[in-house]
């Protein structure tokens, strides 16, 4: 039997209707090396898929790389997760990869140093951003797996400490696939309830896979948006997770997170007390005050003796009346030397005073006293002044001469 | 100052009590002006005294049935 010689196009059709009908090669998971990586600016990746002997083609569409939890470099170590098809126009097969995630412990330190960096630069650490926990919380959310230590060990600190908060459990699991989705559907719970003082979330000690969830972004993200303060408790003393960095307060375990979440009634009271004992004692030590000042009051001459302190208090009056009568007599005089003091000068400053000693004043036709012979021409009318009239004259003869008054002794 | 039982919080009442104090010992008040401060003194320790001795406890476990909503139901913690 014989075919008709096919298209090229043809042919590639058909090899791709053959591989993706091929139930393995369409849904593998394939594990290898990232090389040849590319971002295109319409969202999609491109790379190459290497192991030690192969290599493979491999795209990944933009609506699959939104989802993708790590961010892919050169040389890492995937398993990616599609479906092997064919670009026709090339007549190349290649992987089209949906899902991608780390292989092996290594990467998970990569993702999660990646990770860290990227929300430490966001300001997700911040510790400004960090809330203040309430003094007295009245209700607690817990967001843990129900099974384990961990959660037992929360609630009995907190009961031994705070017998009066209340305990509110949801329960997550705190491992697998879901956990970070779970986790952070607890936080979020909470936040949609108004009477929650306090959320801590945590688990029990594991290994880095399973504490994994707690690296996750999502969860990240959660606790710190989350308006009610939270507190983590990852593992152990020496596991830190990207929720410790992100929450207000991290616990080193989760029975410290009890002791950390809410006060030791037994201080309280000591505390309450303490403060109940100064009041009374204050009020017990101002009432006695009050007392002994009304004591000594009764015990005063007023009550004892009145006529003598009133006796007392004209004796006084006498000898302050003789005081001021004094003070006034003595004040009058003073005043009188005053007045009479400024009479003599201001009786010196009148002009007409001037007159009665025989000076004249020259005044000119407007009334302007004349101050210098300067200001007179020849043949000007003036007017003379004197204490009992006045004279109009003539200037016959104008002599300038600024030392006239020493001639007659009376310059300075 | 309020007639009725106080709703205050817990550390919120505790901060007053330590004013009331620090009134009473530093301010120059008269009579009238401690025994009011006195009186409110005592009924915050009393209603913290109240709140600690308040020990229900309660422990409840978030139920999300399938409409979606949430429960509280009780939560035995052995």
């Amino acid at each position: 039997m014989e075919f008709r010689p096919l298209e090229v196009s043809e042919l590639n059709s058909y090899i791709k209707k053959i591989l993706i009908s091929d139930p393995i090669l369409n849904n593998i998971g394939l594990k290898g090396e990232i090389s040849n990586l590319k971002f295109h600016s319409n969202g999609n990746m491109y790379f190459t898929m290497k192991d030690k002997l192969s290599s493979i083609k491999c795209i990944m569409f933009s609506q699959n790389t939104i989802n993708i939890k790590i961010l892919p470099q050169n040389g890492m170590s995937v398993i990616a997760n599609g479906y092997v098809s064919v670009y026709e126009k090339g007549g190349n097969y290649q992987l089209h990869v949906k899902s991608m995630e780390l292989n092996g412990i290594g990467q998970l330190y990569v993702a999660y140093e990646n990770l860290k960096n990227k929300l430490e630069q966001e300001g997700l650490f911040d510790l400004r951003e960090k809330k203040s926990l309430p003094v007295f919380p009245k209700k607690v959310g817990l967001v843990t797996s129900i099974t384990g230590a961990a959660i037992k060990d929360m609630i009995s600190v907190i009961n031994r400490r705070l017998p009066s908060v209340m305990i509110l459990v949801y329960p997550v699991l705190v491992q697998g696939q879901k956990a970070h989705i779970e986790i952070s559907k607890g936080l979020r719970y909470f936040n949609t309830r108004d009477d929650i003082d306090l959320i801590i979330t945590g688990r029990g000690g594991g290994s880095i896979e399973e504490l994994w969830a707690f690296n996750e972004e999502e969860v990240a993200r959660v606790i710190f948006e989350s308006k009610i303060p939270v507190i983590t408790a990852v593992g152990h003393e020496t596991d830190y997770t990207i929720a410790d960095f992100v929450a207000d307060l991290r616990a080193p375990t989760p029975s410290a997170a009890g002791e950390l979440a809410v006060p030791n009634v037994n201080e309280l009271y000591e505390r309450l007390t303490k403060l109940y004992i100064k009041l009374k004692l204050f009020m017990s030590n101002y009432v006695s005050s009050k007392l002994i000042k009304i004591e000594y009051i009764k015990r005063s001459k007023l009550f004892t003796q009145p006529s003598e302190l009133i006796k007392d208090y004209r004796n006084r009056l006498h000898l302050d009346i003789r005081e001021i009568d004094m003070i006034g007599k003595k004040n009058i005089t003073n005043y009188v030397n005053k007045i009479e003091k400024l009479m003599s000068i201001l009786y010196k400053l009148n002009p007409y005073s001037t007159f009665l000693r025989g000076y004249v004043m020259a005044l000119d036709n407007k009334g302007k006293i004349l101050k210098s012979t300067k200001k007179v021409k020849l043949g000007q009318n003036i007017n003379l002044l004197f204490r009992d009239g006045k004279i109009k004259a003539k200037a016959i003869n104008v002599n300038n001469n600024s030392k006239i008054l020493n001639e007659y002794g009376m310059g300075k | 100052m309020k007639k009725k039982s106080l709703d205050k919080p817990f550390e919120e009442a505790l901060n007053e009590l330590e004013k009331v104090i620090k009134n009473l010992e530093e301010g120059d008040l008269t009579l009238e002006e401690s025994l009011l401060n006195f009186e409110r003194g005592v009924k915050l320790y009393r209603h913290c005294n109240n709140m600690l001795n308040n020990a229900e406890q309660k422990i409840k476990m978030i139920i999300e049935n399938e409409n979606g909503n949430y429960e509280e139901v009780n939560f035995d913690n052995n």
